[in-house]
Parts: structure tokens; C-alpha cells; sequence
């Protein structure tokens, strides 16, 4: 008997631990996403859909290069925008999300540092289909079958939202109180982010709105020049203050991007801020992206698993 | 995966899928849920065989904590999260080396294995080891960590070469030599001529 087998003949007998034994740490890994999740602003989702991996929010494409444009007044609205068509009950909302995740090691503690060789980032893919009337979703699974129906929307449905968000009274006080009527969790920031992510049929006028009130919040930062996503075009980038719980423990800051004309949502991203530490080991020593994951909505389409 | 995350574990067949729940949550941190239900069990056992019982529940729910905080530097690449896991797990498992070091070098003097009888119900199932589980445990103990942790991702948690250097964070090179040493000691401590160590290359396991 070589030594090999004589290991693998070692305490063979481990017993397999049964759910409840398994049931408390699970929990605990539940309890620290939640609080993550409320720390990172998220309304709470319901667990069904979000286990079953449907993202609730809109379509495509990517930011990295954090580079940034000379600023003009680009704040200053363009009322041409019109309002997107509502699409009819039956039809499905494309959405693909891309993630991106920047190629960074870290693996000796050390300063984050690109690896050589590797591309600057990798990415992944996720796409969905919601029903406009129902909220139903529907996923494609990665070797390209038509997952079953996944969950439903968390916010309701995508027309139930818009008719709610449709609602809203423009002047900014009141509508962060009826907005906070509409999502009770998180604050206002935290609201106003998951509508912009969640609503994109949304008039552009509501979407307007949004963004003015989103500015009164106190400690609400809107980039003073333009960041640039990964298709080239420029986005606004929006954050609350970096004196928060967050980004001190983490020193991470999570950015909202949205269209600087429209107010179309264009994603979020995290950056790793300069001088601080990660995770309790990490110094960074430049503001980095460390994930983007950007959205764009897309089309309506008629049958799910159909792309625009 | 169509199913609410909680009926019961996975098999491995949705390993395309792990940096895929890892790129879900870190928008929605919930799904990495998804994850414990595939890896929380396997995690367990190896915890079991290196520790004991008592320490198993605390120390696999601390590895996916800690995997959890750590989730946005995970390499959306690497599709299979499983090695990864065990990564975490064994540097938690390093900080109890005392503990695993002093319980391997009783079995080897009194042949008595405080790990086994965690898990046996009474006193009179209690068996005396054999001999050479004694002399391995030994062996094991002689070990430095970074070796005893290659030889058991490999013996008791089938990674392969290349799970163990992604699991351990080193080139895959280290994870041959370091090996090899380990298996020298234990072939040496057994009686047998460390000299004859034959190549061990288990499957490519999950990848």
C-alpha cells in the first residue's frame, strides 16, 4: 500500500454534516448579506428571485477606464428626450447586464497591481427577460438554454413601478416622501438609485425629477466631470458622501452612472479609494475600478429568449 | 438551478456557474447563499477529518464569511468556486495548527485519535489505530503547514495540482514540490523507501 492510499485510508469515515447542522452558518452568511445589502442600499429583494440570479434592472455594456472628460455644463437638461413608449403587457423586457471586473492581483497583500499578460479586465454576461405586465422572469443559462420561469420582479412588476414612479410629484421634497411610500427600505439615496436601476420605461420627465431630487439629498456627490463607460460614452457619476459606514469600513465606493442628457440609468461601479486599506490588508495606492457592471435597456421584445 | 436555493445541496455539475453567483452578488449578496448550498457540506467533511467535530460547524461557516467579504476580488475566470473555498477553509484550518499538530502527535504516541471519537457516539466504539495510522499521524505532524495543506487538498479534498496552486494562492510549481517533500516524509515515516514516490496525478477533479 503506497503512502497515498494510506492517507486516503485515514479517518475516511468523516460523517457528512445533515442540513441542520448546516442550517446555523448558512444563516449567518445570510444575516452578513443583508447587512451588506442595507449598507450597500439595496431594498431588499425577495430572496426567490435573487437566489435565482434574475437581476432587476435593465441592459448592456461596460465601464472601465475611469478617464475623464474636461466638464462643460453638461448638467443642463435637453427636454427633446421623450418619454419611451410603454410596452404592452405580453412583451418581455430584454436586459443584459455585463460585469466587469478588472484583472487586479492581490494575492500577496500587496498593492493591487495589474497582472502581466492578462487582459485588463474580465466579464461576464447575464441576460434576462421580464414581462412587462407580470414581472415574470426569465433567464438564459450559460450554455444557452432558456431558463423557466425564475422569480418575479421584487419592486412588482416593471409596469406596476412605472405607474408608480409616473406618480411621483416632481418638486424634490415631496417626491423623496412619496417615494419613500413607494420602497420603504434604505434611505433616500438608496431609493432613488434602485428606481433608476429598476424603472427604465420610466418618462423622462420622472427621470428628470429623480436626478433633481437626488441632488438636495445632503452628502450626495455628483461627479464634477464626466467619467467615460466602457462604450465610449460619458455618464454622470453619483455617490454618496465617502464619510459613510461603507466606504470607511471598506474603503470602497459604490458610483450610480447615469446618461448626463437623459438620466438613463448606465450602471454602477465600485472604485477602491487611494490610501486606504481593503479588506484589512490591502493599500491601494490609486483610485482604482474595481467592478463595473453596467446595464442599458435595451428593446422590448415579444417572446422571451428573443434579443432585440 | 431552477429552484429556491434551499432544497438541499448541489451536486458539482453547476460549476459554470460559480463566478456567475459570484458576479450576482456582488449586487445582491444574498446569492452567494447559492454557494453554501453547494460547497458548505464538502467543506464540512474536510474541516471534520483535519479537526474534529467541534470545530467543523464554527469553521465552515467562517470560511464562506470570510469568502464572502473577500468575493469581490474572486477571479470571475475561474468558474469553479470550489478549490477557492477550500483555499479559505485551510487558512483557517492553518490558525488551529497547534491544535491539529498536538491531536496528530497523541494518535501517533497512544494511538488513541481525539478527531475520530469526535464523531463516534459512544466510548465503546472507540478503536485503537492502527499501526500505521499511527506512524502517519507522525508523519503529518512533522509537516510544515504549507505541505500538510497540499497533501490533504490533494488526498482528502481532490483537488488537483492546478485547484490546489488556485486554492493556495502559489504556482502550481510550488504545489509539485511541496508535495512531493510531504510525501517523502510520510513514505519515509511509514517504513517505505522515500526515494520510490511515484508521480500522483489525481483526475482534474472539478474543473
Amino acid at each position: 500500500m503506497d503512502e497515498m492510499t494510506t492517507l486516503k485510508n485515514f479517518r475516511p469515515d468523516a460523517p457528512a454534516p445533515d442540513r441542520a447542522r448546516l442550517a446555523p452558518g448558512r444563516q449567518r452568511l445570510l444575516d452578513a448579506a443583508e447587512r451588506r445589502q442595507r449598507r450597500r442600499f439595496w431594498p431588499r429583494a425577495g430572496w426567490k428571485l435573487a437566489a435565482a440570479g434574475a437581476a432587476a434592472g435593465v441592459a448592456v455594456a461596460a465601464v472601465l477606464v475611469a478617464q475623464v472628460t474636461p466638464t462643460t455644463d453638461t448638467h443642463r437638461v435637453e427636454a427633446e428626450y421623450a418619454t419611451s413608449p410603454e410596452p404592452t403587457d405580453g412583451q418581455w423586457l430584454y436586459q443584459k447586464i455585463l460585469t466587469r471586473q478588472s484583472t487586479l492581483n492581490f494575492r500577496d497583500d500587496l498593492n493591487p497591481v495589474s497582472e502581466k499578460g492578462a487582459p485588463a479586465y474580465m466579464e461576464l454576461t447575464q441576460e434576462t427577460w421580464t414581462q412587462y405586465g407580470s414581472g415574470k422572469i426569465r433567464r438564459m443559462l450559460p450554455h444557452g438554454v432558456l431558463d423557466s420561469v425564475i422569480g418575479e420582479a421584487d419592486a412588482g412588476s416593471p409596469k406596476k413601478l412605472r405607474q408608480k414612479v409616473e406618480k411621483l410629484p416632481s418638486e424634490p421634497q415631496q417626491l423623496l416622501r412619496s417615494l419613500s411610500e413607494v420602497i420603504r427600505l434604505g434611505g433616500d439615496y438608496q431609493r432613488i438609485q434602485y428606481t433608476f436601476s429598476s424603472a427604465d420605461t420610466i418618462p423622462f420627465e420622472v427621470r428628470l425629477s429623480l436626478f433633481r431630487a437626488l441632488k438636495t439629498i445632503p452628502g450626495v456627490v455628483v461627479r464634477p466631470q464626466l467619467v467615460e463607460d466602457a462604450m465610449g460614452r460619458p455618464a454622470l457619476a453619483v455617490h454618496p458622501s465617502d464619510d459613510n459606514p461603507f466606504t470607511r469600513e471598506t474603503h470602497r465606493r459604490d458610483e450610480l452612472l447615469l446618461d448626463p442628457k437623459t438620466y438613463e440609468y448606465r450602471g454602477e461601479r465600485t472604485m477602491m479609494l487611494v490610501g486606504g486599506m481593503i479588506d484589512s490588508k490591502v493599500t491601494t495606492e490609486e483610485t482604482l475600478i474595481r467592478v463595473s457592471a453596467v446595464q442599458r435597456f435595451a428593446a422590448a421584445v415579444n417572446e422571451p429568449g428573443v434579443r432585440p | 438551478m431552477t429552484g429556491p436555493p434551499d432544497v438541499g445541496h448541489d451536486d458539482h455539475e453547476h460549476h459554470h456557474d460559480d463566478s456567475s453567483a459570484i458576479a450576482q452578488s456582488l449586487r445582491r449578496p444574498e446569492v452567494f447563499a447559492v454557494l453554501y448550498n453547494r460547497y458548505a457540506a464538502d467543506v464540512h467533511s474536510y474541516v471534520m477529518r483535519r479537526l474534529g467535530d467541534a470545530a467543523a460547524d464554527d469553521l465552515t461557516a467562517d470560511t464562506f464569511l470570510v469568502a464572502f467579504r473577500a468575493r469581490s476580488r474572486y477571479d470571475l475566470t475561474r468558474t469553479n468556486a470550489r478549490p477557492w473555498f477550500f483555499g479559505i477553509a485551510a487558512n483557517l484550518i492553518g490558525k488551529q495548527r497547534r491544535t491539529e499538530e498536538r491531536a496528530l502527535r497523541a494518535l501517533a504516541r497512544t494511538g488513541h485519535d481525539s478527531v475520530t471519537e469526535s464523531w463516534v457516539d459512544h466510548a465503546d466504539d472507540r478503536v485503537t489505530a492502527q499501526a500505521a495510522h499511527r506512524l502517519l499521524a507522525g508523519a503529518l505532524a512533522s509537516l510544515s503547514g504549507g505541505d500538510r495543506h497540499v497533501l490533504l487538498l490533494v488526498a482528502w479534498a481532490d483537488l488537483s495540482y492546478q485547484e490546489v496552486a488556485e486554492a493556495l494562492a502559489i504556482p502550481v510549481g510550488t504545489v509539485r514540490s511541496r508535495l512531493n517533500r510531504a510525501r517523502r516524509k510520510v513514505r519515509s515515516a511509514l517504513g517505505d523507501d522515500p526515494t520510490l514516490v511515484q508521480d500522483f496525478a489525481p483526475e482534474a477533479g472539478h474543473g
